[in-house]
């Protein structure tokens, strides 16, 4: 990994007598990184640390070189950062354009020619050039998000943190958003939550899963995948003791944890290593929260 | 959907736009720039904007309350209440505006943006100052435009003039304020419904217009109608209004900026400047009336000669207070309207028109018009040689006003020079009650007009009125009958006619069958009224 970009150390979180992180310590360099974990799991929560919208209660955090913690560090953070939230709110009779110049002025960029030059470019990035004039209550969802990362691109940031950006997007828009991400990972740092284990697979180059206010793994999403290995069998029927087992397209039953018998192993994927992973915390992650 | 264009990695330092850091402020004026355009293009402002100019714009189109000049120490006031509209507007505005993060879900990504709270809310605050700007420059321009019409007169009070827009940036500042305060759309329209209710409470007559506690509100202008007073018998605290809410409007910024998270020894200046301000010019402004001011205002009403100032054109003489000669040429064809239909004598004598003012209850805007003071009146003329002086008010050139000198300058040309003003109604019978009536109604084309407005309206007869006072004269139905048969035929024919007869004709006991006879006009029936023997 290169020098990294957000060093986090024994990071806790309460919501009154809920922990929403438990001691979560990791790192992060350029690349994508994908936030993986269930609703609750604490993604949203450890993003707003990263994002400077919330302190945590304990433990140590640079971003950026900065530490957020104190006014002189989490301006010089809110400075380089790119932040596209969970359901990201727009003006809607604002039009693509001036609600991304409306942001560029709230990150600073006062001298009006090269904001309009940088907001330019930000929609060129994320394909809506021809849409600027339009007003944001006539885009399309897909679009929306698009301009909401556009806004997050202003100034070229060197951390981007990206809260489930593909929510509610349909297929072709998801793909497109996915290729714009895998770009963006270039020279940057981008952290990516979200519940779509197909995100993580095309665009990270790592991966964190979070459950409970505990990352339960930290690496590349390959292995993750081997977590699964040797315990994912296909069969003709239904295995009556596996954690997950369903029919697919072709017919055949796919049996993640238990092996029905005679049944033979199968390679596994992403997902699989993330159920496997997550099944066991399932019994004993009472009392985290998102 | 057109494919992204290839996304660059950042820079090890910033992009390029991010280059050169620039201080908050910047971007906080580049911010209030932004918001000040949505402002002004807002449709509640632009429907204030058009409440004030569609009136002003109508009333350009029917040459204002019946052409009557302008005076501009009483028209400068009469701009405040036009911008309450664009006051209202710019509240609701401003509050949306502050509201927008909340109600659109930014703020969960404007929290986490370089600029902080304290410097958004300053920006919206800042950009009221344009709105406040648009709403001087109606001011101004409406008080130019009144100031270049014919027969302007007086001088505004840049007091005056300043207190409109700042009561747009005021209320625009309760807005930003409420909108800081309350997540909820609902709270700036009720606090505007309240806020109307009280100005337009303090406007109608009652116990809060008659109040100086109205000065406590926004707006302290209360619109009544009665003719305008000399600029230095107003009296009117305008200059301690402007600092009143110029402090409120500095403690509306300094608890905005608090809200928002704002601290430091200069928000700290501006609460205790503008709380200062407040109240120092909130007690001044409700200060009584100057023992002198009083005593002008007393003089200037029953003895007001002395505060006037005679032009004199041959044997006429006509004398103004300090400001109002513009409405002399006004006059002065009224008068000779008149003159030339009167015989040499009459017309060699010297005549003397003089305005004349209730400046007594200036303060509160009066309410019933007021009794004609005729015995310090005429002792008044009397001391200044111009005994008998036909009154007019210092609003003119409406159809009333016309018609009022006119009747009142034929009322004397009949009578015989000396008469004073009637107090209360005096009743004008049979010639000299018809003569009367030609001669007003012919005198020009606009009191012949007000002459006929006035008939339209009547049930009998007809009342000449003396300009703001409870007075005139009452022209029974049968003289007015009879005049208004005068006024149908070729006025030089009647002319000859009168002048001929002039003596008979003005002489009491003349009866309507005579003034038919020796004008050849048709007797209209005896009326019922009886009020003439």
């Amino acid at each position: 990994m290169s020098q990294p970009t957000v060093t986090a150390t024994g990071l806790t979180l309460r919501y009154r007598a809920t922990v929403a992180l438990r001691d979560v310590s990791f790192s992060l360099g350029t690349g994508v990184t994908g936030l993986l974990g269930p609703n609750g799991a604490g993604k949203t929560s450890l993003l707003r640390i990263l994002a400077t919208s919330i302190v945590a209660d304990h433990g140590d955090l640079r971003v950026l070189g900065a530490d957020p913690r104190t006014a002189p560090g989490r301006l010089a953070v809110r400075r380089r950062l790119g932040y596209l939230p969970q359901n990201p709110g727009f003006y809607p009779n604002f039009t693509a354009f001036a609600f991304v110049d409306y942001v560029a002025i709230l990150k600073e960029l006062t001298d009006r020619p090269a904001r309009h030059d940088e907001v330019r470019r930000v929609l060129a990035a994320v394909g809506l050039s021809d849409q600027r004039t339009r007003k944001i209550k006539t885009l399309s969802g897909g679009m929306r998000q698009r301009v909401a990362l556009a806004a997050a691109l202003l100034g070229d940031p060197g951390l981007l943190v990206l809260d489930e950006p593909t929510v509610g997007l349909d297929p072709e828009q998801r793909l497109r958003f996915r290729e714009l991400i895998a770009g963006l990972g270039e020279g940057r740092t981008v952290l990516l939550s979200t519940h779509q284990t197909e995100d993580v697979t095309t665009v990270c180059q790592r991966v964190i899963v979070l459950d409970a206010g505990m990352i339960r793994f930290e690496g590349d999403p390959v292995e993750l995948a081997t977590v699964a290995r040797g315990r994912v069998w296909s069969s003709p029927v239904r295995a009556p003791e596996a954690l997950v087992s369903w029919r697919t397209g072709t017919g055949v039953h796919r049996n993640v944890g238990h092996p029905p018998p005679g049944a033979p192993l199968v390679e596994p994927t992403l997902e699989d290593g993330y159920l496997l992973l997550l099944d066991p915390a399932r019994a004993h992650g009472a009392g985290a929260a998102a | 959907m057109s494919a992204p264009a290839a996304v660059h990695a950042p820079s090890p330092d910033t992009g390029t736009a991010t280059a050169a850091r620039p201080a908050p402020g910047r971007a906080c004026l580049a911010l209030a720039r932004v918001e000040a355009v949505r402002l002004a293009r807002h449709p509640a402002v632009l429907v204030g904007i058009a409440a004030y100019l569609i009136p002003w714009g109508y009333s350009w189109a029917t040459q204002g309350p019946a052409g009557r000049f302008p005076v501009l120490q009483d028209s400068d006031r009469g701009t405040q209440i036009r911008l309450l509209p664009l006051a209202l507007a710019t509240l609701l505005a401003a509050n949306l505006a502050t509201l927008r993060p909340v109600q659109n879900g930014t703020q969960p990504l404007l929290d986490v943006l370089v600029l902080p709270s304290r410097h958004r809310a300053a920006a919206m605050l800042a950009a009221l100052v344009p709105i406040g700007l648009i709403a001087a420059a109606l001011v101004g321009a409406r008080i130019a435009v009144l100031a270049a019409r014919p027969g302007a007169s007086g001088a505004p009070s840049a007091f005056e003039l300043a207190c409109g827009p700042a009561m747009v940036l005021l209320l625009g500042a309760l807005g930003v304020l409420l909108g800081e305060l309350f997540r909820s759309p609902a709270v700036a329209p009720l606090a505007s419904v309240v806020l109307a209710v009280l100005i337009l409470a303090a406007l109608l007559p009652g116990r809060l217009a008659d109040s100086s506690a109205q000065w406590l509100l926004p707006l302290a202008s209360r619109p009544d109608g009665s003719p305008p007073l000399p600029a230095g018998l107003l009296g009117r605290p305008a200059g301690w209004h402007l600092a009143y809410l110029v402090g409120l409007t500095a403690l509306l910024v300094a608890a905005v900026l608090a809200v928002s998270r704002g601290r430091g020894a200069a928000l700290g200046t501006v609460a205790a400047g503008g709380l200062a301000l407040t109240v120092a010019a909130g007690v001044l402004q409700l200060r009584s009336p100057s023992g002198d001011l009083m005593m002008a205002r007393s003089e200037a009403t029953y003895q007001p000669a002395s505060r006037q100032t005679c032009e004199h054109r041959g044997t006429l003489a006509y004398c103004v207070f300090p400001a109002f000669t513009p409405q002399i040429a006004g006059w002065d064809g009224v008068v000779h309207g008149i003159l030339r239909r009167t015989p040499p004598e009459v017309m060699k004598q010297p005549w003397t028109i003089r305005q004349r003012v209730w400046a007594i209850s200036a303060q509160s805007g009066g309410g019933l018009a007021p009794e004609v003071p005729a015995a310090q009146w005429r002792a008044d003329d009397l001391r200044h040689g111009t005994p008998g002086a036909v009154p007019v008010a210092t609003n003119w050139n409406d159809d009333d006003s016309v018609l009022g000198l006119a009747g009142q300058l034929a009322y004397r040309v009949v009578l015989g020079a000396n008469v004073t003003a009637p107090t209360g109604a005096t009743v004008v019978c049979e010639a000299r009650g018809a003569l009367m009536i030609w001669l007003a109604g012919q005198a020009t084309a606009r009191s012949r007009h007000g002459l006929d407005s006035r008939v339209s309206g009547s049930t009998g007869g007809v009342t000449i009125p003396t300009g703001g006072f409870d007075s005139g004269y009452d022209i029974p139905t049968r003289a007015l009958t009879l005049g208004l048969r005068m006024l149908a035929q070729p006025a030089d024919v009647i002319a000859d006619r009168v002048l001929r007869s002039w003596p008979e004709l003005t002489a009491a006991g003349t009866t309507f069958e005579r003034v038919g006879a020796l004008l050849g006009v048709e007797v209209p029936p005896a009326d019922q009224d009886g009020v003439c023997p």
